[in-house]
């Protein structure tokens, strides 16, 4: 198998040893200096400027743009390598913000690490920024270990191994979901969502945050501008979660910058906000608030949500990519906005496929 | 006419006291800027470096402007008081 990769690669995040603005093709990943191998990889995660990649040995790597330290080792990197200070921890997901990144053990803490300036990482706000992965400790009344991260532009939600949600960050947008009636100042660094339970699932966007409980309701809060809470417009912001729909063969929640997307267990996409560069890959409007399936889309085993592009992968391999696509996010070596799910790597079975902010990811089969 | 990706409050930038610049992320993954000078002399897009997006930046220029002379006063009542020092 091999590595993949293409779109932005402005700070050198896709990993090939150099930056420019943008790869419009698919272009191998060299691992060859390091113990990662394709066939491992088990997920793939990136902000503004860096990416990371977990394998199965629960080993992460990291590379591309440093300046919050979001790499989690000490220099700039241009090619994959492992984030050393972790390697004895068996981590079990990752996750990237703009610029900071959250990894999860395999007994349930969760490290952090990058721009805190936000405490988007849910640490003390006197640390403004951290290099260091570091365990977050929480107290045993709000949390006794997480499983599940999702990083935003400046905020984060974590679910909770008794399956509540917190969340850490900036709230302006109502992206906490904590009410009205506070400033950013009153904030504890981490703060429980009141009345969520059995949650199932959950994404962060750019100013929003989507929710799955385990009944099939979907709950979304924050900047609704663009519909992509998934109610009508007219209301532009929502500081509580709202029930937006309840539909029980939902398995996932996902969302983009400004679009969100539900993947249901008999692997169709649901997606609704904004498609003003096809992000909706499906209807002509600028937004749609309404959850709208895809049509094209079938036996999908793997969603994928970017800032505003988005890949899938089927349950036989095939790799579909739409959206925004002016660095070539949709690896078809075009800059052209791709308003319909498109199949790249055609001759090729493709294994599981990542889409960052304007990076993406696959990996493929070669014969 | 301009087409805006987003509008942005000011209040939303981070702000790059060195270079005085402000920043807000791009979906690209780069970041929209726009100078304090810019802003003082009534320009009101932020460009991102790497992509054709472009943002409309919300803000109010009198206040912007009002700080900046105070600013401007305090810098000199501290040389005054250098001098007299």
């Amino acid at each position: 198998m091999k590595l993949y990769a293409w779109g932005a690669n402005s700070y050198g995040q896709l990993g090939l040893g150099h930056k420019c603005d943008a790869h419009l093709e698919p272009v191998e990943v060299n691992l060859s200096h390091c113990d990662l191998k394709p066939e491992n990889i088990v997920s793939i995660s990136g902000g503004a400027g860096h990416s990371l990649i977990l394998d199965q040995n629960g080993h992460v790597y990291c590379c591309g743009w440093n300046s919050k330290g979001q790499l989690g080792i000490s220099d700039e990197s241009g090619k994959f390598e492992q984030i050393e200070i972790i390697k004895d921890r068996r981590m079990v997901q990752i996750c990237c913000g703009w610029d900071f990144s959250a990894a999860l053990s395999d007994n349930s803490k969760l490290f952090v690490w990058g721009n805190n300036a936000y405490t988007q990482l849910g640490l003390s706000k006197s640390i403004t920024c951290t290099g260091i992965p570091s365990m977050l400790q929480v107290s045993q009344k709000l949390a006794t270990g997480f499983t599940y991260v999702s990083c935003g532009l400046r905020h984060s939600a974590l679910i909770t191994r008794d399956r509540s949600l917190l969340v850490a960050g900036t709230g302006t947008k109502g992206q906490l979901g904590l009410g009205d009636n506070f400033s950013d100042d009153n904030y504890l660094s981490l703060s429980k969502v009141p009345e969520l339970q059995d949650i199932e699932s959950v994404a962060c966007g750019q100013n929003h945050t989507i929710a799955l409980r385990s009944d099939g309701t979907v709950y979304a809060w924050g900047d609704n501008r663009y519909g992509q809470l998934g109610v009508d417009p007219a209301k532009p912001n929502s500081f509580v979660p709202i029930q937006v729909f309840r539909d029980e063969s939902i398995a996932s929640v996902h969302s983009g910058w400004t679009h969100s997307a539900a993947l249901t267990k008999n692997g169709r996409v649901l997606v609704w906000g904004r498609n003003s560069y096809g992000q909706l890959g499906c209807q002509k409007k600028q937004v749609s608030h309404k959850a709208e399936l895809i049509p094209e889309l079938e036996d999908i085993a793997q969603l994928s949500l970017g800032s505003e592009h988005n890949l899938a992968v089927t349950g036989d391999g095939r790799l579909f990519s739409w959206g925004w696509n002016e660095h070539g996010s949709c690896g078809n070596n075009n800059t052209d906005n791709v308003l319909k799910p498109t199949q790249i790597f055609a001759n090729q079975k493709v294994k599981s496929a990542f889409a960052c902010t304007g990076q993406s990811f696959a990996v493929v089969e070669i014969d | 006419m301009t087409v805006f990706h987003d509008e942005v409050e000011i209040e939303d930038f981070d702000y790059d006291e060195e270079e005085e610049i402000y920043h807000y992320p791009c979906p690209c993954g780069d970041r929209f800027e726009i100078s304090k000078a810019d802003l003082l002399a009534g320009e009101e897009i932020a460009t991102c470096p790497s992509c054709s997006l472009v943002i409309k930046v919300i803000y109010d220029l009198e206040t912007l402007q009002e700080e900046a002379n105070e600013l401007k006063k305090v810098a000199e009542d501290l040389k005054k008081l250098k001098v007299t020092n």
